[in-house]
C-alpha cells in the first residue's frame, strides 16, 4: 500500500480548493495505476469542505465508489475531518447521480 | 465644480440589529459609487460597538479610500469606545495616529483584519485566540475555525467579487459565555450570484435560504464540480451551539440556538454579505456524534 502523508505532500493547512486539487492529482495518478493508498492526515491543522470536495468529491465523480473504498484508507482523521469528508462524499454521490440521470435521459424526436 | 460632502454618521449603539434599522446603511448605499468626493465618517456618537459594527465601519472606510475619496474620520467622544477600537487594531489598520490613546491588544478580542485571500497564518492566530481566550480546547478551536470561519472566508473569495475582500473581527463575552465571530464583504451577494442558475429565486431572502441548502453553488453548475456544502455545514454545526445570522442585501436569515429559522426583509440593503456567528462556549464539544462513517452513507 502506498503511504501518502498529506502534511508533507500537500501542506498542513488544507484550507481550500487549490490544496484539494493538489491532493486529487496525486490520488488520481496513483488510482489510475490501480494502487491502494493510505492517506495520512496526521498534523494537518485545518481542513475545509472545499478541500474535501476538490480532493475526494471529484474522485467520487470519476471512480466507482466501491473501487475507492477498496483503494483508499484514511488514517488520523479527526471527527471534524470525518464530518467534512462524509458531507463531501455524500454531495459528490448526489451530483454523480444527477449527472447520470441527465446524461441518460432520452428525448423524443418530433418530426 | 462644486462637491457636496457626504456625511455617514454611526448611531450610538453599533450592534447588528440596531445598525440594520439605522439610516447609516441607506446613506452608505447612496455614497457607494462616490469617487473623488469628500466623505466624513462620524463616529462621535458611538457608545457601544460590536464586531459587526467595527467591520462595517472598516468596510466603509476601506471602500471610500479605495475609490479615491478624501475621508475624514471623527472618533467616538466616548474614550472607552475609542480605546476599545484602538485595542481591536482599528487605528493600526487605517494608520490613524492618536498619541492620546494607549494601545494594548485585548485578550477578549481578535484583532480586526482585512483579508484579500484565505490566510492560513491568520486562521492559526484565531484558533490560538479561541484556545487561550475563549477557553476552548485545541481540537475544538480547530473545528470551529475549519467548519465555520474558513467556510465563510472561502465563500467570500469564491463568489463575492468584493472590492475590499472581507473584514473579520471577533469578541469573547466571558460573562455570557459567548463568542461572536463576524465576517463582512461588500460583494455581489447571494441573489446576484445564484439567480441565473436558480430561476425560482425571487428575493434576497430566497437567495440566502437557497445558499444554505446542500449542493447549492454557482460554481457547481458552471464547472460541474462538487461544491456547495460550506454554509450547510455551518448551519448544522452551529445548531444547539449558538446562533447564525446571515444578511445579504435586503434579506436577513437567522437561525437560533434550537435551529429555528426566521427570515425577513430589511429596507436598506447591506451591499454584500455579513455572516455573524454567536457561539455558546459552554456548548462547544467535539463532533463525536457525527460517527465514524466517511463514505457519505
Amino acid at each position: 500500500m502506498y503511504a501518502l502523508n498529506v502534511k508533507e505532500s500537500v501542506c498542513d493547512k488544507c484550507i481550500g480548493y487549490d490544496e484539494g486539487k493538489k491532493l486529487f492529482s496525486l490520488l488520481n495518478n496513483l488510482l489510475s495505476q490501480n494502487k491502494a493508498i493510505q492517506i495520512d492526515m496526521k498534523d494537518v491543522l485545518f481542513t475545509s469542505s472545499s478541500f474535501y470536495n476538490a480532493a475526494i468529491g471529484e474522485l467520487v465523480l470519476k471512480f466507482d465508489i466501491e473501487f475507492l473504498k477498496q483503494h483508499l484508507l484514511f488514517t488520523n482523521l479527526s471527527h471534524r475531518d470525518k464530518f467534512l469528508l462524509s458531507k463531501s462524499i455524500a454531495l459528490a454521490k448526489k451530483v454523480k447521480t444527477e449527472t447520470s440521470i441527465i446524461n441518460n435521459k432520452s428525448y423524443p424526436i418530433h418530426t | 465644480m462644486n462637491i457636496t460632502p457626504i456625511q455617514l454618521k454611526f448611531p450610538a449603539q453599533c450592534e447588528l440589529n440596531q445598525l440594520l434599522k439605522s439610516d447609516l446603511l441607506c446613506n452608505f448605499n447612496n455614497s457607494f459609487e462616490a469617487t473623488n468626493n469628500l466623505i466624513t465618517v462620524d463616529c462621535s456618537a458611538i457608545k457601544f460597538i460590536r464586531p459587526f459594527g467595527l467591520n462595517l465601519l472598516s468596510a466603509i472606510l476601506s471602500l471610500h479610500l479605495k475609490n479615491n475619496n478624501a475621508v475624514t474620520y471623527m472618533p467616538p467622544l466616548d474614550n472607552n469606545v475609542t480605546n476599545y477600537m484602538k485595542d481591536q487594531g482599528f487605528y493600526e489598520e487605517f494608520s490613524i495616529q492618536d498619541s492620546q490613546i494607549t494601545h494594548s491588544a485585548r485578550s477578549t478580542s481578535v484583532a480586526l483584519k482585512r483579508l484579500d485571500n484565505v490566510n492560513g497564518t491568520y486562521l492559526e492566530n484565531i484558533a490560538s485566540w479561541l484556545m487561550h481566550n475563549g477557553g476552548i480546547p485545541e481540537n475544538i478551536a480547530h473545528d470551529l475555525v475549519s467548519i465555520s470561519l474558513l467556510e465563510v472566508i472561502n465563500n467570500v473569495f469564491d463568489h463575492s467579487l468584493s472590492p475590499i475582500g472581507c473584514y473579520i473581527s471577533a469578541q469573547a463575552y466571558h460573562r455570557k459565555e459567548q463568542l461572536i465571530l463576524s465576517i463582512l464583504d461588500l460583494g455581489i451577494g447571494f441573489y446576484q450570484s445564484l439567480k441565473q442558475f436558480y430561476p425560482e429565486i425571487r428575493t434576497d431572502v430566497d437567495a440566502i435560504d437557497k445558499a444554505v441548502q446542500e449542493g447549492v453553488s454557482s460554481k457547481k453548475i458552471i464547472e460541474n464540480k462538487v461544491r456547495g456544502v460550506g454554509l450547510t455545514n455551518i448551519s448544522g454545526f452551529i445548531k444547539n451551539r449558538g446562533a447564525l445570522h446571515i444578511i445579504s442585501y435586503n434579506g436577513t436569515w437567522y437561525q437560533d440556538h434550537s435551529g429555528k429559522i426566521t427570515t425577513r426583509s430589511i429596507n436598506c440593503p447591506l451591499h454584500g454579505v455579513c455572516v455573524n456567528l454567536s457561539i455558546d462556549t459552554k456548548s462547544m464539544f467535539e463532533l463525536a456524534e457525527y460517527g465514524d462513517e466517511v463514505w457519505g452513507e
